[in-house]
């Protein structure tokens, strides 16, 4: 129960920050490329990598908090995947081809390219 | 307010996320492939495609429960952070056909699950205009 708690209070805390960087981002930035999700997406994978890395031979206690509220809770939450897929069939939809091909690629390949040097530098 | 929506649809949206991963806890062990995040997040791309089309064209709902249950709950029940660490953590122990196929299908499939979403979305805004008009 207070497992749940924890990742609740962290999911609190990521959908608030997603949906702030999100109304952030629209409002100075008016391109058809999804800005915010990617900006998002790519800090969060960068900090999931970091944090599990990091995490490797931390005492129980501090774990627990950041396994379940920082990792599972915070960031799961504060990165998306829906958000993700529906910006992109949108863009297939008003025929953004190009941008619908660099959001796609970029999200993936940037994303694990964050991933692991989050991982590299948390471990260092 | 939707700041509000937001908070408690982030709250149950990561719990929820947690609860159903739990489900996939023993496959996951099995087989060594991700399916958690992977259903998860297939399931919430077609959800959210579908509530967000059906909620701004049919139903009559404050903008900002749509906020709360769009970028709230759908938002943080799906998750993009363990999906690139998934993914690399297959890439370290050597699992390229894993690896490629989990990539392949959180994009691909969830794209495809997304427009699926639309699409039936689309189908019972139709279905609702056709008995519009035969019930006059």
């Amino acid at each position: 129960m207070e497992l749940l708690i924890i990742i609740g209070i962290g999911g609190i805390v990521g959908a608030l920050t997603r949906f702030i960087i999100g109304q952030t981002v629209g409002r100075f930035y008016f391109k058809p490329f999804p800005l915010g999700t990617f900006w998002i997406n790519v800090t969060g994978s960068f900090l999931l990598g970091f944090s599990a890395a990091h995490i490797v031979g931390l005492p129980t206690t501090q774990v627990l908090f950041e396994r379940y509220g920082f990792q599972i809770g915070f960031l799961g939450a504060y990165t998306t995947h829906s958000t993700f897929a529906y910006e992109s069939i949108r863009l297939v939809e008003s025929g953004e081809w190009k941008i619908f091909f660099l959001y796609l690629a970029g999200s993936a390949s940037i994303g694990l390219l964050s991933c692991s040097i989050g991982y590299f530098i948390g471990g260092a | 307010m939707s700041y509000f929506a937001v908070a408690v649809g982030g709250f149950f949206g990561a719990i929820a996320r947690y609860v159903v991963g739990q489900w996939f806890v023993d496959l996951v062990r099995v087989t060594g492939f991700p399916w958690g995040t992977l259903i998860i997040n297939l399931l919430g791309c077609f959800v959210l495609s579908l509530f967000i089309t059906v909620a701004l064209d049919l139903l009559v709902i404050s903008p900002f429960i749509r906020t709360g249950i769009s970028t709230g709950f759908i938002g943080a029940f799906t998750t993009f952070s363990t999906f690139t660490l998934d993914t690399i953590q297959l890439l370290q122990t050597h699992q390229l056909g894993y690896a490629g196929l989990y990539l392949f299908s959180s994009i691909f499939l969830c794209i495809a699950m997304s427009a699926l979403g639309l699409i039936v979305a689309r189908g019972i805004e139709q279905f609702q205009i056709n008995k519009g008009v035969t019930g006059k």
